[in-house]
């Protein structure tokens, strides 16, 4: 990945800007921050950009044509920044879409993620962590100590089995077939014998097997009595048996941290992921971002575009030489605006997704306690979808679990629901995987879904990113360009939307000082 | 970031008992000194937590209306021949346009005709919550003679009237035969309606055909 550090120590090159300049998002070449010398001589003494939006694109757009000296301005409907990346604190308030106000009373220091929660080691969101000063600490994805529960109708159902004796067990059996297969001539007209024995060597370590090449269980899966001093051996758990574990499907998110943006190590700022939007905010200064604006309409008009909204009850107006508008595409359409019709449709096709997370502060770590869990997260079939252990305050007196982090139809059996209610189906999905323990020591809950959340109305959007309709709005429209998440190949993270600002950026610079 | 600063939508979540306003009228922060004026009310029958539609709706005198056009499922459903009920079943609700247990065509074409309407409110500024009035005409599914009144009504409970008045939680609405689960909007609005049969409608295929009233809320001005 190349980070924003990749900037070399010579001065720009106008010419190699403007070479980049309305190149679509996520060209080979480094992004290179706009500076101040590149506009002297150009037309004109200041040049002004509107951004709408303070989430990550709007930010960050901000930020870097900040460092170029544009007369920049965010507007932001939201009373904090960092739209869809939002944590929620004790004192947290939101009225939701449903036309239900929470209020958290989450204890000092604990929260959760509502949005984003974590970042790949690839994303350029960390270089944004290094570069304002944001700590960050290692993020559990993926743990041998949380379970899988499953309800669907199998021999294992409904019984929670932790990751570490789920994959001993799959993976033991996986290699003890794949060995049968081989040492009775199965494969013979792909492997040859010297392949077979590498084969061999490799799936005795893979699966833990016998000399014989069966799976007979494994201290892997665990120990119902622990290992100690003296003659205390430990007690092993035995295994499942081999068709059990195959039908079962305990293995069918093994997968998940296998996946590019999933992989262990991940990522998180200390204290929420929210802090790097409030250090961008710090960094571009308040007097440059209005908060509480709530746009109502964006036109271009000769030689630049005027945006209304309204601000303290106040209708007031904008015109800048640009806008950035990085709403939401599916709320674009509500604006008044003189966008062609194309540019209208082509923003509808990217459609919103439900999701939403439900946190519950416990006084009790039982997790920790009771179950050995620091962190990461349990999996089932259920409306809930995982339980995610907090990442903090390990071994301390309370803690924010996490009681759903859902999409789709799943998420849709939360949805509607009043917050009462979102809580007591989390919770009696959860007791059917963590026990009666999960319907104790409850002391605050907060919901959220990214449908009913006014300024969002969808946690990201999904749509064909090769598609005509995608690629036409990766074009401004005169001076309107376009930037958030939902315009890259990283949708629903942080670095999507980092990543489509700097396009912008890169792309209203070269427009600006290319001009002459 | 849309475009209003639309009043909260504080509904019946508050509004508990058998007083219900149809449309937000409180701003939220401190209470007016002077009542708004009215925009629209429903009129429920006493005792219910649980009416479908309204018995009338009064409107005031200051209401902007918003009337939709006869509003009939979008075609999604490419699998199935043109021309057939089956084309108007949204693929993004029924995956392959296969209907769970019990989930009948009118039931999923209500589904999909509803969600367009969502769509043309809010393209408006305003949700389905809005809806003071609704006229649905529904032709008889193919083999039947009888319009689907029960698929229709489950369709409609997914986008209207789920809320309970009494205690002011969601109520869970059955999609077909399936047990009752979170329908796929909140909404309090029980609208006056009439729902018929009739001979046939325009498009080939259409089973239901839908229009609605609504009345922008404070704060919504119609552009």
């Amino acid at each position: 990945m190349k980070g924003i550090g990749a900037t070399g120590g010579a001065g720009m090159m106008y010419g190699a800007l403007s070479a980049i300049g309305l190149a679509p998002a996520g060209g080979a070449e480094p992004f290179r921050p706009p500076v101040a010398g590149d506009l002297i001589g150009k037309v004109g003494e200041r040049h002004s950009v509107v951004v709408l939006g303070g989430g990550p694109a709007g930010l960050c757009a901000a930020y870097e044509l900040g460092k170029a000296g544009y007369d920049v301005t965010v507007l932001e409907a939201r009373t904090r920044p960092g739209g869809r990346v939002w944590s929620i604190r004790g004192g947290t308030e939101e009225t939701d879409l449903n036309g239900e106000t929470q209020r958290s009373t989450f204890s000092d220091g604990h929260f959760f993620n509502m949005g984003a929660t974590r970042i790949p080691q690839s994303h350029i969101t960390l270089d944004y962590c290094r570069e304002l000063g944001v700590e960050i600490q290692p993020f559990g994805n993926q743990n041998a100590n949380t379970v899988v529960n499953y309800a669907s109708p199998t021999a294992l159902n409904k019984t929670s089995i932790t990751y570490r004796a789920a994959k001993a067990d799959t993976f033991g059996f996986m290699a003890e077939l794949l060995q049968k297969a081989a040492s009775r001539g199965a494969l013979d007209d792909v492997l040859t014998a010297d392949d077979k024995g590498a084969l061999a060597e490799f799936l005795r370590t893979f699966g833990d097997l016998s000399t014989d090449g069966r799976y007979l269980g494994s201290e892997r899966r665990g120990f119902s009595v622990e290992p100690g001093a003296g003659t205390e051996y430990g007690t092993h758990l035995p295994p499942a048996a081999m068709s059990d574990v195959i039908r079962s499907g305990i293995g069918r998110n093994f997968s998940f941290d296998y996946t590019y943006d999933q992989a262990t190590i991940m990522m998180t700022p200390v204290g929420g992921m929210d802090r790097i939007y409030y250090a961008f905010r710090d960094r571009i200064g308040l007097d440059k971002i209005r908060f509480g604006a709530a746009v109502t309409a964006m036109r271009n008009v000769p030689d630049g575009v005027t945006v209304e909204y309204v601000q303290d009850g106040r209708a007031q107006s904008i015109t800048a030489d640009y806008a950035i508008c990085t709403v939401p595409p599916h709320l674009i359409g509500r604006l008044a605006n003189n966008l062609p019709a194309d540019v209208l449709a082509a923003l509808k096709a990217a459609k919103p997704v439900s999701s939403g997370k439900l946190g519950i502060e416990y006084s009790r770590r039982w997790w920790e306690t009771d179950e050995r869990i620091y962190g990461g997260a349990s999996n089932t079939d259920r409306d809930i979808a995982q339980i995610m252990f907090p990442y903090d305050h390990f071994n301390g007196d309370r803690g924010v679990v996490v009681g759903y982090y859902n999409t789709g139809k799943r998420h849709q059996a939360f949805e509607s629901l009043t917050h009462r209610q979102r809580l007591a189906k989390a919770v009696a999905e959860g007791a059917e995987i963590h026990g009666d323990k999960y319907t104790k020591d409850i002391t605050a809950s907060f919901s959220g879904s990214w449908r009913r959340t006014r300024w969002s109305e969808s946690a990201w959007a999904t749509w064909d990113s090769k598609g005509p309709e995608y690629k036409l709005l990766l074009q401004p429209v005169d001076r309107i360009y376009f930037a958030g998440d939902h315009l890259s190949n990283a949708i629903a993270w942080q670095h999507g939307a980092l990543t489509s600002a700097r396009a912008a950026v890169t792309a209203v610079h070269a427009r600006v000082a290319g001009a002459t | 970031m849309p475009h209003r600063p639309v009043p909260g939508h504080r509904l019946l979540v508050a509004a508990a008992g058998t007083a219900v306003l149809l449309l937000a009228t409180a701003c939220g922060g401190t209470p007016p000194a002077e009542p708004p004026p009215l925009l629209a009310r429903a009129q429920l029958a006493a005792g219910q937590a649980n009416p479908m539609i309204a018995d009338g709706v009064v409107l005031g005198a200051g209401a902007a209306i918003f009337k939709t056009s006869g509003t009939g499922p979008t075609k999604l459903n490419s699998a199935a021949a043109e021309g057939t009920p089956e084309s108007f079943i949204d693929t993004g609700q029924f995956a392959g346009g296969a209907l769970p247990a019990g989930v009948t065509v009118t039931e999923a074409q209500g589904l999909n005709a509803l969600d367009k309407i969502r769509e043309a409110l809010e393209t408006q500024g305003l949700s389905l919550e809005n809806v003071t009035t609704m006229r649905v005409f529904l032709d008889n599914a193919p083999g039947s003679d009888r319009a689907d009144y029960a698929g229709w009504n489950r369709a409609y409970r997914q986008y209207f009237a789920n809320t309970n008045l009494t205690s002011g939680d969601t109520e869970l609405v059955p999609m077909g035969t399936a047990a009752p689960a979170a329908p796929l909007l909140r909404n309090p609005a029980r609208p006056t309606r009439f729902a018929l049969e009739v001979q046939s409608l325009p498009v080939a295929g259409w089973l239901v055909e839908v229009e609605v009233d609504a009345v922008y809320p404070p704060g919504v001005a119609p552009h």
